[in-house]
């Protein structure tokens, strides 16, 4: 299962994830990301899944390469900080482009709002978060990368989140879900993609009942 | 504004530029329908172009109180470099990004005729660092070539250059960017002096040279080709860190006229030089709209500081420019006094730059409240400016070098600056390894870092 976090420079993207990987905070470090992939294997639910974890740059720099990471996904972790309300503003823009990626299709994210032991700065309350979440249609998970406050959670919950829409994939023609599928070579991307979009209708209707 | 019209349409252009400019301008003329030049953008366009219309002079004190322009940028650069300067110390700069909201009406500024942002005074905005730091990275990610030209991209990642021992590596790097062409250089050397001061104090800002070279490689040395290839990345931006670690060094050297005012000019010409320079250095006296290009003679470091100006170029109106430096006193002590010679190649000069802002020759001709009009209008522009500028008093320079040096890094050197270590290829080419390689289980449930061990 292939996820991304994503979301603005400095909001905790890598300390989120190897938060969830080693259960650890590097606090020496702080270096912006370009793109970091991992793996790792973990149970869910009863049910064991291969995660694979595609850490990415917050820079507008790197927005060439914010299509692959998009297309990459199929989940996705939509991260900001409680201390800048530039991040959070942000944020909807960042799902429209990923949306846009996909061609429509609504893709599961979760909204994680991080830092949030950083009570003193604070900047975007829970309830912001919590309408803003409602408005994506995603949950909304309040996390510290540095306490390790429900990092797993929102993991877990992207994980949940992503398989509901897998299994909603089963049924297709092709027996796959369409964003699955290994990338074809670059000829047939554009047929993919067609068929990607006609794939769309139920899956939508679907996620309002999420 | 007669002056500098005149300036504009002096300016020699590439017979497709000038394609796009008269392309441009009869569906932006209604704008301004009195202005013979139509207002144009700023991001986006060329670097050349945008010098034109939008464009500032960058000048040096040299020891001896004479002004050089040594080259011209963009002014959006300009602003934002000068006000950055100030703000080195804030944790992330250049690293997070401002409000969208905030930049967008920011950038609509710096695009605007025909200030395009010069009459801009910071303190009286409500911009964040934070804004006009990612509009300063903005712009030069938007430039349609990078500050550094896809000709030069190769030369800079030579492989042959990282074979070298430093200071040859550093010597070599002084001749490529000698030979760039002239727009390129001047702002190269003035993101590499921006971005050196931010990582010297790294300590406050976790902005190291890495961190800085992460987020400027794809701004200034970068090819399209290499768009979506990490390790290809990895490598420009070790190039990009090395330039940012030693631009003391390499800005000294490359923005130094002077260096063949004070000593004996060496005829020793630069090995390879491919873009002839179009006469040799010689000193400019305040005022004097000569141009001036930075030596060809040698790599040897001119005997003092200097102290980096800017002019601006294009403002209609005069403000006084918040950079007045914090500890700036009446005191006018001779420039020379404060700069300590360095001798080596390598060494740190004691004055450090200092980057100020210097309007230009406004049409009011009223002088600037620090007196800061030394640099003479633009390139062979007879101005009102001119001659305004040719009456500044000679304390005017001493006292700006007084205030440079105590703002200025001493000893900068790449050793004390928290030198990152460079981030692990492995980690950078995780997506490369995912097309090429089926992802590797992993077993107990133990993650599997692909970047190389955290030292934590």
């Amino acid at each position: 299962m292939r996820v991304v976090v994503v979301g603005a420079g400095g909001v905790g993207k890598s300390s989120l994830t190897i938060r969830f990987l080693t259960s650890s905070f590097v606090d020496e470090e702080y270096n912006p990301t370009i793109e970091d992939s991992y793996t790792r294997q973990l149970v869910v639910d009863g049910a064991a899944v291969q995660l694979e974890i595609l850490d990415t740059a917050g820079q507008e720099e790197y927005e060439p390469m914010a299509d692959q990471w998009y297309q990459f996904g199929r989940g996705f972790l939509l991260v900001y900080s409680v201390t800048d309300r530039a991040w959070f503003e942000g944020v909807a823009g960042l799902l429209g482009a990923i949306t846009r990626a996909k061609l429509g299709a609504q893709v599961p994210v979760v909204l994680v709002s991080n830092k949030c032991d950083l009570e003193h700065a604070r900047k975007v309350s829970s309830a912001e978060g919590q309408a803003a979440a409602r408005a994506l249609r995603a949950p909304f998970v309040e996390t510290s990368a540095l306490d390790g406050v429900n990092v797993d959670v929102a993991f877990h919950e992207l994980i949940r989140r992503v398989r509901r829409a897998e299994r909603r994939g089963v049924g297709r023609p092709n027996g796959t879900h369409p964003l699955t599928t290994q990338r074809p070579p670059p000829k047939l991307q554009y047929k993919l993609k067609t068929r990607r979009s006609c794939d769309d209708g139920p899956r939508r209707q679907s996620c309002f009942i999420m | 504004m007669t002056w500098w019209k005149a300036f504009s349409q002096r300016q020699d252009k590439p017979a497709n530029q000038q394609q796009q400019q008269q392309q441009q301008q009869p569906q932006q003329s209604f704008k301004s329908p009195a202005r013979t030049q139509a207002p144009r953008k700023v991001f986006g366009a060329p670097l050349s172009k945008v010098l034109d219309y939008a464009g500032q002079g960058i000048s040096v004190n040299a020891p001896d109180g004479s002004t050089y322009i040594w080259g011209d940028i963009p002014i959006v650069v300009g602003k934002c470099g000068a006000y950055l300067k100030q703000k080195t110390d804030i944790e992330g700069l250049f690293r997070v990004s401002g409000s969208e909201k905030r930049m967008r009406d920011l950038q609509a500024t710096f695009d605007e005729a025909p200030t395009y942002g010069g009459d801009l005074d910071w303190p009286h905005t409500s911009y964040s660092p934070h804004d006009i730091a990612t509009i300063f990275r903005r712009y030069l990610t938007q430039m349609p070539e990078p500050v550094v030209p896809h000709a030069f991209y190769d030369k800079f990642r030579n492989a042959s250059i990282h074979e070298l021992d430093h200071a040859k590596k550093l010597k070599e790097y002084k001749r490529i960017i000698r030979q760039m062409p002239k727009p390129n250089r001047a702002l190269l050397l003035y993101v590499l002096d921006l971005l050196g001061t931010t990582a010297h104090v790294a300590d406050k800002n976790l902005m190291t040279a890495g961190n800085l070279a992460v987020i400027f490689q794809p701004g200034i040395l970068h090819h399209p080709e290499h768009d979506l290839r990490p390790r290809e990345n990895a490598l420009s931006k070790d190039v990009l860190e090395f330039l940012i670690e030693n631009q003391q060094s390499i800005v000294q050297s490359l923005t130094a006229p002077a260096e063949v005012l004070l000593t004996p000019p060496q005829e020793t010409p630069g090995p390879a030089v491919v873009q002839p320079l179009v006469s040799r250095p010689k000193p400019v006296q305040r005022g004097d709209s000569g141009y001036m290009l930075p030596s060809d003679s040698d790599d040897e470091p001119p005997p003092g500081g200097y102290v980096i100006i800017e002019s601006r170029g294009s403002s209609r109106r005069e403000r006084p420019v918040h950079l007045k430096p914090p500890t700036q006193t009446s005191s006018s002590k001779p420039s020379i006094e404060l700069l300590d010679p360095s001798d080596s190649d390598e060494e740190a000069p004691a004055g450090g730059y200092v980057v100020f802002e210097n309007n230009r020759g406004g049409a009011s001709g009223k002088r600037t409240p620090l007196g800061l009009n030394l640099a003479r209008p633009r390139t062979t522009t007879p101005t009102s400016g001119h001659a305004h500028a040719s009456t500044s008093s000679p304390h005017a320079t001493g006292e700006r070098h007084g205030a440079g040096l105590s703002r200025s890094r001493t000893a900068l050197q790449p050793a004390d600056a928290r030198t990152n270590s460079p981030k692990p290829e492995g980690g950078a080419m995780g997506l490369l390894r995912r097309r090429t390689l089926p992802t590797k289980r992993v077993s107990d449930f133990t993650a599997r870092v692909r970047r190389a061990v955290r030292e934590a």
